[in-house]
């Protein structure tokens, strides 16, 4: 099946990491472990990820890394009171599922 | 009729400079330069291709109708053939009801999402089925004369232009029923596109076999062979009108893309993933949307022609030096001098709820500063980098909390207590010597906060209470003019207020419903993004009157902080779920100054 998205790990250096104009042409989207999401097929997707040396990494992967981060957040959630896991305005972290 | 009096509250002013910070459409007389000038939104010079949210179910020889605001997509095939209609507004598509027959390799026409017309194609076999789309459901109208595939079409639902395909003739649809008219010069099949207004106005370019350039122009009773597009296409995708059209991607797969001007095609930016078997529709070649074919049948990609309004974007900024969630921010700063302070911080593993730390922006990179002498979560800040208020949030224990620290430039003092209303999660407006909070979880109750509190330099009054009880809303404005957007009741809620000074008024609700977002910008002029269900990427425009979604932060997240202006925001920290120090810079584009000749 083709695929919307693709996937890389790349280290956010701030100010010049996403510019004005990528941010306009392709729509990116980031997750925990440095994992961002790009149009795939996309020339501008492409060239973005070769900018910021991304590493490209597979759904399967990168879907990887995510649950390692949220199954760590989950766990500093768990480990916490019964009185802090009651308060309505501290929700255990969600799960995250990548797109193809 | 509207008048400027009516639109701007004054009539137009003489002055002897420019004034220094004109809104967008103002005019003035330059008394010293003796001109009329104008404040005007930056252009863009050339075209270009943007990725749009993706189709829900990805296709290729699919048809389309509309506009890049109002689109329709339908049919195609995944394989199988799909009856599939999924309709746009901007943003996001939604399926709406199925054609009657599953078909690919057919023609569509039609001006919005409301109204098309889907014709001929391939069922199982060539097929001269024609459907009419309501907004709702398709139904069955009178069939072509003759079943063919690979035809084209363009015009509205109500007056149709179909032809070429696997016969040669062209067929007029006036609502009711179709007429055959003249043939084509050149018969041909799976066009690179088609565009037109109407029965009585097309053209045809492309297309194959063989895969040819030729153009032609149908004026109402024959077609003219007019100037060729400069790359032979087929299986592409085209909309536009006879006197603007755009022509866009190529098989094998192939972003090329030109303009048609009436006169002549002219190359143009290139789509961003090349692909063929793909659909698009606009009014003209200024914008409109490209979907769906291969290899990308899902991918959709919005034109935006020459000079069109540039839109607002996010950039990614240098982070907080502290990563965290739930922190404060004197949200009337700027994007050159924004205050950062408390928050929830990882803690090496335990989160630490009592932050402290506080941070101030220079523009491009953020510098510890003195830290609270109370350190707090959930919460709120008005002010500026050089004055701003701490205003209550969580110290010590799940609960209500009423200290207020203010901020001078170098130190935070401890000031009046907020009142027997404070809570979490509140939002606030305004500056150290005028601003309200309001809304935010209530501890005694438990629950949703409808109470707000106005400051006045020294200490807190309550003032009306908003219609809507929530908590994690967003807010920002003046202590007379402010707003709440969205926030928790029991569930996620799109509601927003308006504030005057005295009392709340409920205003049309957010697109989206959410909580934890962050906001920026004044009363009539105010960006919400970010926040929950879903660490959301998703940002919304409220303009005085209505609710727009702009671009998407690069990196979604919930409870963060934002300062700024609609025009030039900053948006800071929050959690995705690990807390993060991430920034970005919100820009719309830049306004200029033109003088009206008089002469």
């Amino acid at each position: 099946m083709a695929k919307t998205y693709q996937y890389c790990v790349a280290e956010n250096w701030g100010k010049g990491f996403i510019d004005h104009v990528e941010s306009q042409r392709i729509t990116f989207a980031s997750f925990p472990g440095n994992v961002w999401q790009v149009p795939a097929y996309n020339k501008h997707g492409n060239l973005w990820i070769a900018k910021v040396a991304g590493a490209l990494k597979t759904k399967d992967e990168a879907q990887a890394i995510v649950n390692a981060e949220v199954q760590a957040a989950q766990a500093t959630w768990d480990a916490q009171t019964d009185e802090e896991k009651n308060d309505p305005m501290n929700k255990r972290p969600a799960d995250i599922t990548l797109e193809e | 009729m509207a008048t400027y009096l009516g639109t701007h509250g004054s009539r137009i002013q003489n002055y002897t400079t420019d004034p220094d910070n004109p809104n967008t459409g103002e005019v003035w007389y330059n008394d010293t330069a003796n001109t009329l000038k104008f404040q005007y939104l930056n252009t863009n010079a050339t075209g270009s291709w943007s990725t749009g949210n993706s189709l829900g179910t990805g296709r290729k020889a699919l048809a389309s109708a509309g506009t890049q605001t109002s689109g329709l997509v339908f049919g195609g095939t995944t394989p199988p053939n799909s009856a599939l209609t999924e309709s746009f507004n901007g943003t996001s598509w939604t399926e709406k009801g199925d054609l009657n027959l599953a078909r690919r390799a057919f023609g569509g026409s039609g001006i919005s999402n409301t109204s098309a017309l889907a014709f001929g194609g391939v069922h199982t076999s060539n097929t001269a089925d024609n459907e009419a789309w309501n907004g709702t459901s398709w139904t069955e109208v009178t069939d072509m004369p003759v079943a063919r595939q690979g035809l084209s079409g363009s015009g509205t639902k109500a007056s149709t232009l179909a032809f070429g395909g696997s016969t040669a003739s062209t067929d007029s649809w006036n609502e009711s029923s179709w007429t055959e008219v003249s043939d084509l010069n050149t018969n041909r099949g799976y066009f690179s596109g088609a565009a037109g207004a109407s029965n009585t106005s097309a053209l045809a370019f492309g297309g194959t076999p063989p895969t040819t350039t030729k153009t032609e122009l149908y004026n109402g009773s024959s077609w003219t062979e007019v100037n060729a597009l400069n790359t032979a296409r087929t299986l592409a995708g085209g909309f536009g009108i006879a006197t603007s059209a755009l022509a866009f991607g190529n098989e094998p797969a192939a972003a090329i893309t030109e303009l048609w001007n009436g006169t002549s095609w002219s190359e143009q930016s290139d789509l961003s993933t090349g692909r063929y078997e793909l659909t698009g529709n606009g009014s003209s070649a200024s914008a409109g949307f490209a979907a769906g074919g291969n290899p990308t049948p899902a991918g959709v990609e919005l034109w935006n022609g020459a000079g069109t309004v540039q839109v607002g974007a996010w950039t990614t900024a240098n982070e907080l030096n502290t990563a965290r969630s739930n922190l404060g921010s004197s949200n009337a700063g700027t994007q050159s001098s924004t205050l950062a302070f408390g928050g929830i911080a990882p803690g090496g593993g335990t989160p630490t709820y009592e932050g402290n730390q506080t941070e101030l922006y220079n523009g491009t990179t953020w510098t510890n500063k003195n830290n609270l002498n109370v350190g707090r979560s959930y919460m709120a800040g008005v002010g500026t980098g050089t004055a701003a208020l701490a205003i209550g949030g969580y110290f010590g224990s799940p609960g209500n909390a009423t200290n207020v620290e203010q901020w001078n430039g170098t130190s935070w003092t401890a000031v009046a207590a907020v009142g027997v209303n404070s809570k979490q999660s509140t939002a606030a407006a305004g500056t150290t010597s005028a601003a309200i909070a309001y809304g935010g979880f209530d501890y005694g109750i438990p629950g949703p906060s409808d109470k707000t509190e106005a400051w006045n330099g020294s200490g807190w009054t309550a003032v009306n209470d908003l219609n809507t009880a929530r908590y994690y809303l967003s807010g920002n404005g003046t202590r007379t003019a402010a707003l709440a957007a969205g926030g928790e009741t029991t569930t996620y809620t799109a509601v927003s207020e308006e504030w005057n000074g005295t009392s709340w008024t409920n205003i049309t609700s957010m697109n989206q419903a959410r909580n934890a977002g962050s906001a920026f910008g004044v009363y009539d002029s105010f960006v919400n993004a970010g926040g929950n269900p879903g660490f959301s990427t998703n940002a919304e425009l409220w303009n005085g009157s209505s609710w727009s979604e702009q671009n998407n932060l690069n990196s979604g997240r919930a409870t963060s902080a934002a300062s700024g202006s609609s025009t030039a925001g900053l948006y800071f920290g929050g959690q995705q779920p690990a807390k993060v120090g991430l920034t970005e810079e919100w820009n719309t584009p830049s306004t200029s100054v033109k003088t009206i000749s008089t002469d």
